[in-house]
């Protein structure tokens, strides 16, 4: 039965949520809005709003602007390039990980040290490794005579995308092997007794309880590792600043470059509302297959 | 009931909160009109680049015990200047004086965010200056800033090396520098001819301006006063883009440049690496640190090679301060700036952080020039440097130029065709 609240207790509630309250539509509601209204709004940083309000002229813009599509493939290549790498070797690890043996704890420990580092100091440590005239990675293949020449990684439009997807890997791989690892702990040991006695292998095991059981869990690690990899900036600003000739300038950099760069604040707000657009599309996506997963 | 209240005042905090940003940018003005008080104020703020605050802080001081003003001085990262003079002043905090880099004015003084200081200066003020310095702090007409970094490209070379290959002198032409290159590095003497900091970046747009020049061409008609159609499909800029294009192929220039910015080429040559680069005069004092530098004392330091139709080409760099709109004094200002150009304050700079004086009687001074070598060795390239276009939309131009430079050299197009494309999309975006 529903128990209504006398007018004191309700007046305390609301004096009890109104700091928070007060912050979220500062922080957030308020922002969101008026980025909203740059969209429609003919903004100049400068001048302020001069022309009135122009529609939805910079969507169209968007739509109409090559520049952005060519963002859109760049992102989505870096999602799915990274998510698929970052999951294949995760589960490795992970299986890898959760066999008992000596120094595991240890082993596991120190396969976080990676997703320890900051994210801007990542990006600069592969900046050392992929210099093509002193890197590590050109005079370690030279000297085991793979290359005679060293390769300009950052430098070829199409290396330059994959070796920053490697250097995104390595850091982000351990949140993979630890939530996997989470996630193979809950798996009670009978399960695999009992396909043992069924005859099942080691393949047939991973196949019919590992994967299923786990699924649950990848689908939050996708969901968290998606929404992270489509605004990826930090390391592409660090290494290559959406060159060479445009390959890995992804969205959230294109965005940038517009917003601070050319300072059209209100072409930046359209093409930030389409990300969010499109990165709740993605998550209520996620949610609905989640949802539709049946665990047993 | 509750509901109701929600969805009413929700957007009435919105509102009002959208009434302030529209009238924002008057408030930021200071004066409705734009135009300062000429009354003494009490403090001025001066944003500024980090590299030079050591020799601006004694003149802040000499500007304090001679007006009793108190002076606020920050200093940004040159890389954030920009962003930062834009944001402070759309956001109206009192900022009195910015730097103003060569590529600003038209920008700036589009937006009205820098005033124009004709009003404040006698007419023979700009005499003193060497031309091309004064020449680029001017838009449409008026003066926006007063130059005191006097900057341009010059070609460094390793003496030592250039010997050990029978060379006496630097080259002086494009074709030159490339037919040295190639039998150095045949030699084993370096690894590249040289390093150009030729990443998707500004620092990509200035050589290939220097080097635009240097091959006889220039982007539009008449670039010196900044009018006339757009010709970035020319027969000289076409040599020049496929000139770069082989050297990047046959070991003239270092393949890894597309990923370099100006600290790496520096460090390439520093390393020995390679022969030639092409860099500002702050290079003169970094190459040559024995802290710093592998071939410290073995540095050349010529203008920029040349071709059969130019003697030389280089791009104009440094700059000067300008006073913003959200001034508490334009007067006082002014003042300041004028004190910036003392022979005195612009010997300290030079002393400092080895900026360029603007002054051309600091050029003659033989003291001067004996004790700083590199006064004489950089003097005989300014008249060769040229601005980059002054456009309101340049930071625009300048992506696409770079995009274009990448096309060739990353993708390996055509230049001609590239350039064409350029040609177009550059008359059709970018206003003249």
């Amino acid at each position: 039965m529903k128990k209504r609240l006398s007018a004191r207790e309700a007046r305390l509630g609301i004096a009890m949520i109104s700091p928070a309250m007060a912050v979220i539509v500062g922080l957030m509601l308020y922002p969101l809005l008026y980025t909203v209204y740059l969209t429609v709004a003919d903004y100049h940083v400068m001048k302020g709003v001069s022309g009135g309000f122009t529609g939805l002229e910079k969507y169209i813009r968007v739509m109409t602007d090559s520049q952005f599509w060519n963002a859109i493939g760049v992102t989505m290549y870096f999602v799915a390039g990274s998510l698929i790498l970052q999951m294949i070797l995760g589960f490795a690890a992970a299986l890898f990980l959760n066999i008992p043996f000596r120094g595991q704890k240890y082993l596991r420990a120190v396969m976080l040290a990676p997703w320890a580092v900051p994210t801007v100091a990542n990006a600069q440590l592969w900046n050392w490794i992929l210099n093509a005239s002193y890197g590590a990675l050109n005079k370690l293949l030279m000297q085991i005579g793979i290359i005679s020449e060293p390769i300009v990684w950052l430098g070829r439009p199409a290396l330059a995308l994959n070796v920053i997807i490697v250097a995104d890997t390595w850091k982000m791989l351990p949140l993979f092997v630890v939530m996997l690892l989470a996630g193979m702990a809950t798996i009670p040991e009978s399960h695999y007794e009992a396909a043992k006695l069924e005859g099942a292998g080691i393949l047939a095991s991973f196949r019919l309880i590992t994967f299923p059981l786990l699924k649950p869990m990848l689908l939050v690690v996708l969901i968290l590792r998606t929404s992270q990899a489509i605004k990826v900036f930090d390391i592409i600003y660090m290494l290559t600043q959406g060159g060479p000739n445009n390959t890995t300038m992804t969205i959230s950099y294109y965005t940038y470059y517009q917003t601070f760069g050319l300072f059209d604040f209100g072409y930046g707000a359209a093409l930030g509302m389409i990300v969010t657009i499109i990165t709740i599309f993605i998550a209520l996506t996620y949610k609905k297959i989640l949802k539709a997963e049946e665990v047993y | 009931m509750k509901k109701r209240i929600v969805s009413i005042v929700l957007p009435v905090i919105f509102i009002m909160g959208m009434l302030p940003a529209c009238g924002s940018t008057k408030d930021a003005q200071g004066e409705e009109n734009g135009k300062a008080s000429d009354e003494k104020p009490e403090k001025m703020v001066i944003l500024m680049s980090s590299e030079g605050t050591a020799p601006m802080e004694h003149a802040v001081k000499t500007f304090e015990e001679e007006t009793g003003i108190k002076i606020e001085l920050i200093s940004e990262a040159y890389d954030n200047m920009h962003n930062k003079i834009m944001t402070m002043v759309a956001g109206g905090s009192q900022l009195d004086i910015i730097s103003l880099d060569t590529v600003w004015p038209a920008e700036f003084a589009d937006s009205d965010l820098i005033l124009p200081l004709d009003d404040y200066i006698e007419d023979d003020f700009s005499e003193q200056f060497v031309d091309i310095a004064w020449e680029q702090l001017r838009f449409d007409g008026k003066q926006y800033g007063i130059p005191t970094g006097n900057d341009a490209k010059w070609l460094f070379y390793n003496k030592e090396k250039l010997k050990k290959a029978g060379y006496e002198e630097p080259p002086k032409t494009w074709e030159e520098l490339g037919e040295m290159s190639q039998k150095m590095v045949k030699e084993g003497i370096v690894k590249y001819g040289m390093a150009l900091g030729a990443s998707q970046a500004e620092g990509l747009t200035c050589d290939f301006t220097a080097m635009l020049y240097g091959f006889g061409g220039q982007y539009r008609e008449n670039d010196a006063e900044a009018s006339g159609a757009w010709q970035l499909d020319s027969d000289y800029a076409a040599a020049c883009m496929t000139w770069l294009k082989e050297s990047m192929e046959n070991y003239v220039i270092d393949p890894a440049s597309t990923t370099y910015t100006d600290r790496n080429v520096m460090n390439t040559f520093m390393a020995g690496d390679v022969a030639f680069v092409t860099g500002w005069s702050s290079y003169w004092t970094t190459t040559n640190s024995e802290e710093e530098s592998a071939i410290a004392g073995k540095v050349g330091m010529t203008m920029l090679p040349g071709s059969e139709d130019a003697v030389s080409g280089s791009v104009a760099g440094g700059g000067g301060f300008a006073v913003a709109r959200t001034t508490a004094s334009e007067k006082y200002a002014v003042d300041f700036l004028k004190l910036l150009c003392e022979e005195e304050v612009q010997k300290d700079f030079l002393q400092g952080v080895s900026q360029m004086p603007t002054l051309k009687a600091l050029y003659e001074e033989e003291e001067l020039t004996e004790k700083f070598p590199i006064l004489d060795m950089a003097f005989p390239q300014y008249e060769y440097a040229h601005f980059r276009p002054i456009l309101v939309q340049y930071q625009e131009w300048s992506t696409m130029l770079q995009e274009s430079i990448h096309k060739v050299l990353a993708n390996g197009e055509e230049p001609r065709a590239v350039l064409e494309e350029l040609q177009d999309s550059v008359a059709e975006k970018i206003k003249n």
